[in-house]
């Protein structure tokens, strides 16, 4: 039934540690972690480490409002 | 002295006899360098029954494969023996510009054989006029940033040195060997193992080398080696982690990726996530270090184009130590409870300059804190106890053997090591992968023998990680044949072919990159066969069992690799 109102999709909120800056970007809820990754620079598309609540997500995993995500650099020693 | 490949020589000395004899490098051992060198010497020349600090063990110093070459981040240093803290072989590796000198100079490696008849040490210089013996009265005892400023008051700036602190005069299972960075101070460490416990015993307090009248080491074929390393700078520069993450931030950017796998080794492990760790991570030292007028992308080696290394400076601009670096930070950050970054470099400046392994040492303390000898977060109790080391009281004495042999004094529960050895900064129940190399490595618990991470496993869970650490530990093992620097793996990934048209270049060979595979498991299997020998078998290769039973709180999962699928591994 039309309710007069546009439906909103939520969006999540994904934090960004890569670069110069950190920052916040959103993106829809659901959305794939591989369109989140679309929606950095691209030179760091293939550099970094995306974990969703403490866990290393795969490129097909979903992301939701609940979730804490945090995108770093994929590194190869400390 | 030539550095063409006809003329390279392994350099034995006899420290009983003051002798040298240099010897031309046979053909099975050319296109072994670094870790891969080291091993297969010590393999070769040491009884794995020997005891670490007599005279049957050889010291093996030896630059990688591609050191000396103008390429960025390849002039590591590889030391070996059979270790005082593990009982097992052992190879430590460093940065710095005693490899690139080395190579110049046409050596390939210094074995260093036997035991002084007197107890007394002595300098050992190396140069273009062979090879001479000198007395060391006046730096005996000292801190290394001492012995540093007096050796370049005697030698000059230009050389590079190798020296050991008073841990290792006292013989201590964590004593380093300091090598000199790009700028000559004794700030690159090979750390692990108690290698500088050995070269104390072989009666030496430092190694100069002086390549003042050398040429630039000879390249086989220069046209291909200039289209090969620039595909392989061309890497380095593209790659961001290479060109910005590691130059800015240095290793500490390691902080944020392990506290949100909840593998951030916090109060002696006994949890992975730390609720200081803003105040310690990579972006917090960048912005501390520019404020203050230091240098927070300094390389370590001649020619580094990735700048990883910093010179951390107190308020007035001074500097406090050069390094400050991941490992170090977070075994006396988040182990000790500590958040104080000043008093970190502090404490890290005192280990340097003692001469003890940061992370051996970190550990030992995190456990005394676990056991009640002091308490997290104690920073005047943690420098009270490095100073009982710098003492040698009987309590430093202690400490200094290590966190295994702390932990079993004290009887504490929780002893985060494997072989004897404290695990590197990485919490083995959140970051599975790790913890297999933990177990499983022949070097014991180290931090470069196979990183786990990037292969982008969930780290949380089992599946694929024995897979993942084999393949992690031949890669570990190539880079430390090479002297390449483990981070430059961010930008080459699997592109081992150029690696192996480096040493082509360098070497007149004709290596693929399955050739690189093969010579990197054949090394392996020889240090898992000597620690076999060493009574160091499958059984050794464990995981303390609290790490099975106990979750780490912060990702609620214990280490549940069963040991059957451990004793599996298998090098592809």
């Amino acid at each position: 039934m039309f309710s007069g109102f546009t439906e909103k999709t939520a969006l999540v909120r994904v934090e960004v540690r890569v670069g110069d800056k950190e920052n916040i970007i959103e993106v829809a809820e659901g959305t794939p972690v591989e369109k989140l990754i679309e929606q950095l620079e691209p030179k760091w598309r293939k550099n970094v480490l995306v974990i969703v609540n403490g866990q290393t997500a795969k490129a097909t995993d979903r992301i939701h409002t609940s979730d804490r995500i945090l995108i770093v650099p994929l590194l190869s020693g400390g | 002295m030539s550095n063409q490949k006809k003329d390279l020589r392994i350099l034995r000395i006899n420290t009983s006899q003051e002798t040298t004899s240099e010897e031309p490098v046979p053909t099975d051992l050319l296109l072994l360098g670094g870790r891969a060198f080291t091993s297969h010497w010590v393999s070769s020349h040491v009884d794995p029954g020997s005891e670490p600090l007599s005279k049957r063990n050889q010291l093996v110093i030896a630059p990688g494969l591609l050191a000396g070459i103008p390429a960025s981040s390849v002039h590591r240093l590889s030391v070996g023996a059979k270790s005082p803290l593990t009982n097992g072989i052992k190879e430590s590796n460093s940065g710095g510009n005693v490899a690139y000198k080395l190579a110049r100079l046409g050596i390939k490696a210094i074995i260093l054989e036997d035991s002084p008849k007197k107890n007394e040490l002595i300098i050992l210089r190396i140069g273009p006029g062979g090879v001479s013996f000198e007395p060391a009265a006046e730096i005996l005892e000292k801190g290394t940033e001492e012995t540093a400023a007096a050796i370049h008051a005697r030698y000059g700036p230009n050389i590079a040195f190798m020296v050991i602190g008073p841990a290792g005069e006292y013989r201590l299972s964590t004593a380093a060997i300091l090598n000199s960075d790009r700028d000559g101070f004794p700030a690159r460490i090979c750390g692990r193992g108690g290698m500088g416990a050995i070269m104390a015993s072989k009666g030496i307090k430092a190694i100069i080398i002086d390549d003042s009248e050398t040429k630039a080491v000879s390249l086989s074929d220069e046209t291909r080696f200039r289209k090969s390393s620039r595909r392989y700078h061309q890497y380095l520069k593209e790659t961001p982690q290479t060109s910005e993450t590691y130059t800015k931030y240095g290793t500490a950017a390691m902080v944020d990726v392990t506290n949100e796998l909840g593998g951030l080794p916090t109060r002696n492990f006994s949890c992975g996530h730390f609720e200081g760790a803003e105040k310690i991570n990579g972006r917090t030292i960048y912005q501390r270090i520019l404020e203050r007028g230091g240098d927070p992308s300094h390389a370590c080696m001649p020619g580094c184009l990735i700048r990883s290394s910093n010179i951390y400076v107190d308020q007035r601009g001074h500097p406090i130590v050069r390094s400050l670096e991941y490992e170090t930070l977070v075994m006396f950050g988040p182990n000790c409870g500590i958040d104080d970054l000043d008093e970190l470099a502090q404490i890290n400046r005192l280990c340097n300059d003692i001469g003890v392994d940061s992370i051996d040492t970190g550990g030992a303390i995190g456990i005394a804190m676990e056991a009640g000898l002091i308490s997290f977060g104690d920073i005047a109790g943690v420098k009270r106890l490095l100073e009982e080391i710098q003492q040698n009281t009987l309590l430093g004495r202690v400490l200094g053997q290590g966190g295994a042999i702390t932990g079993k004094i004290l009887g504490a529960r929780r002893i985060p090591a494997v072989k004897g050895q404290i695990m590197a900064a990485y919490e083995p129940r959140a970051i599975k992968g790790h913890g297999v190399t933990f177990a499983t490595s022949p070097m014991g618990a180290d931090h470069t023998a196979g990183f786990t991470i990037r292969e982008g496993l969930n780290s949380h869970k089992k599946e694929g990680q024995v897979e993942a650490s084999a393949r992690m530990q031949v890669n570990g093992m190539i880079y430390d044949s090479l002297g390449l620097c483990l981070f430059a793996h961010a930008a080459i990934r699997d592109h081992h072919d150029l690696l192996a048209e480096l040493v082509n270049c360098r070497w007149g060979s004709e290596l693929t990159s399955r050739d690189l595979r093969v010579m990197a498991i054949e090394a392996l299997e020889e240090e898992k066969e000597f620690n076999q020998k060493a009574r160091l078998g499958p059984s050794s290769d464990r995981l303390p069992e609290i790490f099975y039973e106990e979750a780490n709180p912060s990702s609620g999962t214990v280490f549940d690799i069963p040991p059957c699928e451990l004793d599996e591994i298998k090098y592809v």
